[in-house]
């Protein structure tokens, strides 16, 4: 089997793995939005942390369920770096979405998990479709 | 999908198409590579969690006892399941991906049920990945269905066309079905300027399929040949029945 089918194996069990983390914290944010708020929060404060802690998660659910359904599609599975970059950036994701559940992280790093290990990859998925769909690079 | 136009003249035997070339469906492949994948993970981060819910909950014994058997079962059925339906998809053989559909059906969507939804104590972790789980699962089972109704068609209308080569129809020649591993080497070469159009390829039982465009051509086509080998008109109108049972796909 060539590398591009190994490494796609690869691919979506790190990007499975991901999603997995990231749906199982939406169980712990309520630790998350407790652990950002003083001792004496009022529920107002607590709602508006709880509405901003359920936007980026809900963001990066999509983006995670965006980018598989894209690389199931197929659009980058002749870019072997781009497979590589994937599967580390999402085991990393994966790790960091555990610790943020399991050590009750202030909810904002939400955010820059969102940001480094979600946003990124789906950009150069994005990157990929845009080559062959707009550039027209056949790269088999 | 189009027919395949063959070079040369009546001098090569005719060429005969069921109306799907490769029966293996793509999506019960990509399904199931999936799910394999997916199941391999599960399986063994399940074991582990069974192992601590044995150790760490006071769940009643009953349900530990069950929980426990419950996921032996599908340990056991999983990679059974996923074999099945791998031979019988690449290899289109009807057996093992009617045992493909029958396990996803049986052991697999009651078991991941109850480990989804019926369980005493869930784990976020168990709740996601067992929802996951069973909408594959679930997928499968239909995706492997429809790829085992189309598979049957498919060798029951290559069996009929075999029939027809086996009775000796009148005047024709034999015909070669063609496979998913392409088709025979033309017999010998003619100069391709005899073939007016594609029409010397005799499509399929199913009636819709051959138009009147085509059966003029072919008429043309027997008309135009030296040899009276090409396929007589009442052959063609023969071939144009559906034999019984045998819907249109």
């Amino acid at each position: 089997m060539s590398i591009h089918a190994s490494l796609l194996g690869k691919r979506y069990m790190a990007t499975m793995l991901h999603l997995v983390a990231i749906l199982c914290a939406f169980y712990s944010l309520q630790n998350n939005v407790r652990a950002a708020l003083p001792v004496n929060y009022k529920q107002s404060e607590y709602n508006k942390k709880m509405d901003e802690a359920m936007i980026s998660w809900g963001l990066a659910m999509a983006f995670i369920a965006a980018e598989l359904v894209l690389m199931i599609a197929g659009f980058s599975l002749f870019y072997a770096l781009l497979a590589v970059f994937d599967i580390f950036v999402h085991v990393v994701g994966t790790i960091t979405v555990v610790f943020f559940i399991a050590n009750e992280w202030h909810v904002h790093t939400l955010w820059y998990i969102f940001i480094l290990t979600v946003l990124i990859p789906l950009l150069a998925e994005l990157a990929a479709v845009l080559s062959i769909v707009i550039f027209r690079r056949r790269p088999f | 999908m189009e027919p395949a136009t063959h070079p040369g003249g009546s001098r090569q035997p005719k060429l005969i198409m069921t109306h799907t070339q490769m029966a293996a469906s793509l999506l019960l492949q990509m399904l199931l590579y999936y799910s394999g994948l997916f199941s391999l993970m599960w399986g063994i981060i399940t074991a582990c969690i069974m192992a601590w819910k044995w150790d760490n909950l006071d769940d009643a014994p009953v349900f530990q006892y069950i929980t426990m058997v419950v996921f032996v079962i599908w340990a056991v059925v999983e990679p059974l399941r996923i074999w099945f339906g791998f031979v019988g998809n690449l290899k289109e053989k009807v057996p093992q991906l009617a045992a493909h559909c029958l396990l996803n059906v049986f052991p697999q969507i009651p078991v991941l049920i109850y480990l989804a939804a019926f369980q005493p104590s869930l784990l976020p972790f168990e709740r996601v990945a067992n929802v996951i789980q069973l909408l594959l699962v679930i997928v499968s089972a239909g995706v492997g269905f429809a790829t085992t109704r189309s598979l049957v068609r498919n060798q029951t209308s290559q069996f009929y066309l075999n029939q027809f080569e086996a009775d000796g129809v009148d005047g024709a020649e034999p015909m070669i079905p063609l496979t998913a591993f392409g088709t025979p080497p033309p017999a010998s070469s003619e100069p391709p300027a005899r073939s007016a159009s594609g029409a010397d390829l005799v499509h399929s039982t199913s009636a819709a399929s051959v138009t009147s465009a085509d059966t003029a051509a072919a008429r043309a086509a027997a008309r135009s040949s030296a040899r009276s080998s090409a396929v007589p008109l009442d052959t063609l109108n023969a071939l144009n029945t559906t034999p019984p049972g045998l819907r249109r796909r």
